[in-house]
């Protein structure tokens, strides 16, 4: 395990250094994976967003702030290209005409099928709503590192979590929660 | 189960996270794809400027502009010879203006 901070590895990274891409990696990949999937309810395109994250950070450490901490730049990298993600795929069920909520099972209570529910629900949301609820409420982040990956002010993202807090619940009460 | 306990046990819940080495792999493979296109793109535009400009190469060669001495010779014979006299000099006359405008 390599005792350098992030800031010391993005300095390494910026001069091209393998070990500290491999550092970093294993380092965020679990919370940006957590992230990815839990928004893209996908492995295959949580894989996708994580590669893309960490393609970024190799291409453009040099345009790394050292005032910022790393992994919140690389959630904003990784949220931005599940934002985009979600968004096409929300164009193509506006163009198939698909629903995507399912029956679920309101009385399973495992981890993982509370996870799939919260994610069946919170998946007819609107595209800024869902990232800001997951990122929020789910990941803990504080409102303005929300504005800083959305791209809102950080009244927008008070706006979208209430609305989107208050949705969700209302759907959970099918559910009895 | 009240809405808190939910947000808590989703925040728990386990995920299958992909190890370092396959996230490597993956970039590899992504960034080798995206090379490969990159170069298969340059190809193709490099193919079309290549046959855009090889066409007129390959075209018989235009003729070549006739010297403003051809010109003016070439309209001195076309002058027609058998004209009337009371014409004559009006024609004539009219062929020298247009070989002032040729000059």
């Amino acid at each position: 395990m390599n005792s350098s901070t992030d800031i010391e590895l993005m300095h390494e990274l910026r001069h091209g250094s393998e070990a500290a891409l491999r550092e970093l990696i294993d380092r965020h990949r679990e919370r940006l994976y957590r992230l990815a999937y839990r928004l893209l309810d996908d492995h295959s395109s949580a894989d996708d967003a994580v590669q893309e994250t960490f393609i970024r950070l190799w291409r453009h450490a040099r345009r790394f702030d050292p005032e910022h901490s790393v992994i919140n730049w690389l959630c904003t990298i990784c949220a931005r290209r599940c934002y985009d993600e979600l968004r096409r795929r929300r164009r193509q069920r506006e163009a198939f005409g698909q629903m995507m909520l399912d029956d679920v099972h309101p009385d399973s209570l495992e981890a993982e099928e509370l996870m799939a529910l919260l994610q069946k629900v919170t998946a007819s949301l609107p595209c800024k709503q869902r990232i800001v609820y997951q990122l929020r409420e789910i990941e803990s982040l504080s409102a303005e590192e929300v504005a800083a990956v959305t791209r809102m002010s950080v009244d927008q993202v008070k706006a979208n979590l209430y609305v989107a807090r208050n949705t969700v619940r209302e759907k959970l009460k099918r559910y009895g929660i | 189960m009240e809405y808190k306990d939910l947000i808590t046990r989703v925040q728990r819940a386990p995920v299958d996270v992909p190890d370092t080495d396959a996230i490597l792999d993956g970039m590899r493979r992504t960034m080798h794809r995206r090379r490969q296109q990159r170069l298969t793109f340059f190809g193709v535009v490099m193919l079309l400027l290549g046959s855009t400009m090889a066409l007129p190469l390959l075209s018989s060669p235009a003729e070549p502009e006739p010297t403003l001495a051809e010109r003016v010779s070439s309209k001195l014979d076309a002058r027609p010879k058998d004209i009337p006299a009371p014409l004559a000099g009006y024609r004539h006359s009219l062929y020298n203006r247009q070989i002032f405008t040729l000059i």
